[in-house]
């Protein structure tokens, strides 16, 4: 038995494993299944269906499992006739993934896949891809800065509860919001390319506008892994503080990934995009124009903030 | 109970399997958190939980890590560093341990008898510290990172309940 990484998945060394879909064979018992790590790939898999008849041939898909993430379709790592599908397999997959949560019972095995691996190959294979699967939660703790009534807490209720307030009071000191969020980037890395999926709590920390607080502002953005800095685009004054804030920031917080926000897309336009977006460039900032009022962009902000620092802390830049 | 369920309650936590407690042990340990515990946290000291263990699925934690996390910062900043915190409430009791700039949050149901709990909470984020040093220190908040300390949790409970006489090894 391979124990990988931290302790939680075990890959038996007796069996034989496709590396691309952690699919198992089991020679000796026939009967074919997904590992451990093949199955905290997935997700939660709600449903699994058989995707032939009376028998598999190897490299062909088999069968398709739906879960959070969509659907994957599983290849064959052999031939043969199937003796039981079964169907209780996701009911038992977690814990018990080996014995009671196989997918297939065959009634025979041929065209074994060359591909697959066994015996002393599994450990480095599997502690790779235990590895890229435990980049997968993270706590971000954004700090939202700009002047008062550019409409920073207004864009942090809309982000965490989905619903805009008009009237929302001036914030005292400091306020908070958090909401998870399922994101995914898509990397070039040399040595992983492909899809990182991960989950990211999104710990906003809205700092108040007002300049009665600039002394203890600072001391909020302690460990905060990005920043929104956000300007009213009905409000060119809000605009012309910018710098303000961004010396501020990097005073306080040193460099991580910034946000530029300009809020009140909805409303008539005092700066243009372009004014914004070049400010941006300027820093090294990423731009968004949004809408607390309406919604726009506001969820999408977020994703390319986490997304930035999702790269920062795995070094993926 | 039926057969997954009870292979859940081995699997406990976030499906950590252990490996160090026997699995007599491990249950022990999960029927007497549940018995007197609402949950637990550790955050670094600008908010961001690293290591949860919530049993009372009501408690909103990320925003009480937040609230903590502010709080203590304005102690640092204007009356000094805040090293511990007791909130007694009508339906929850919270412990509050602050070092290496982590902070330590037991939440427990009222009325729950807490000798030497200050010194375990301590010796736990002593553990805590010594075992991530690293991703502290680098600032990681890759909560995969830290999911193994559920183990040692485990074995800090298990100590606990022995120095409290509620838990004695077999010879």
């Amino acid at each position: 038995m391979v124990t990988i990484a931290d302790g939680r998945y075990d890959l038996p060394d007796d069996l034989h494993y496709s590396k691309n879909q952690h699919v198992y064979l089991n020679l000796k018992n026939k009967i074919i299944g997904l590992d451990q790590i093949g199955y905290a790939f997935l997700n939660n898999p709600t449903e699994i269906s058989l995707l032939v008849e009376n028998e598999i041939k190897v490299g062909l898909p088999f069968v398709a499992i739906a879960s959070e993430q969509g659907v994957t379709t599983l290849n064959a790592p052999c031939s043969g006739k199937i003796d039981k599908f079964n169907e209780k397999a996701l009911d038992n997959m977690e814990y018990d993934t080996y014995a009671e949560g196989f997918i297939l019972k065959l009634k025979d095995i041929s065209d074994v896949s060359p591909t697959l691996i066994t015996g002393e190959n599994i450990e480095s294979w599997a502690n790779n891809e235990a590895k890229t699967l435990l980049r997968s939660s993270y706590s971000f703790k954004i700090i939202e800065i700009g002047d008062t009534a550019v409409g920073k807490t207004a864009i942090k209720v809309r982000f965490t509860d989905n619903y805009f307030k008009k009237d929302l009071k001036t914030t005292l000191g400091v306020d908070f919001g958090t909401k998870e969020i399922k994101t995914s980037y898509l990397s070039t890395d040399l040595l992983f390319s492909g899809t990182y999926r991960f989950t990211a709590r999104m710990n906003i920390w809205d700092a108040a506008g007002q300049e009665m607080y600039d002394k203890i502002r600072g001391i909020y953005f302690k460990d905060a892994k990005g920043a929104l800095i956000c300007y009213d685009i009905n409000n060119a004054l809000s605009f012309q503080h910018l710098d303000k804030w961004v010396s501020d920031l990097e005073e306080n917080l040193g460099k991580v990934p910034v946000l530029l926000v300009g809020n009140k897309s909805d409303l008539e336009r005092k700066v243009s995009r372009k004014e914004g977006l070049d400010y941006a460039i300027k820093h090294g900032f990423l731009f968004i124009e949004c809408s607390a009022k309406t919604g726009e962009n506001v969820d999408d902000m977020f994703e390319k903030l986490a997304i930035e620092i999702f790269k920062k802390e795995e070094n993926l830049e | 109970m039926n057969v997954l369920e009870e292979k859940k309650e081995k699997y406990a936590f976030n499906g950590y399997k252990p490996r160090v407690l026997t699995e007599e042990q491990y249950l022990l340990v999960q029927r007497k958190l549940k018995k007197y515990m609402l949950g637990i946290f550790i955050c670094r000291n600008g908010g961001d939980i690293l290591f949860s263990y919530q049993i009372d699925p009501t408690l909103k934690i990320d925003l009480i890590s937040n609230f903590i996390a502010a709080l203590s910062m304005f102690g640092e900043e204007n009356v000094g560093q805040i090293k511990r915190i007791f909130i007694e409430g009508l339906n929850v009791e919270m412990n509050i341990v602050s070092k290496y700039d982590l902070i330590s949050v037991f939440f427990f149901k009222p009325n729950v008898v807490k000798d030497h709990l200050e010194l375990e909470a301590e010796i736990l984020l002593d553990r805590f510290y010594s075992t991530f040093k690293e991703p502290i220190e680098q600032g990681k908040t890759n909560l995969g990172i830290f999911l193994k300390f559920e183990e040692e949790l485990c074995l800090s409970v298990l100590n606990y309940l022995r120095k409290l006489g509620l838990y004695k090894d077999e010879k």
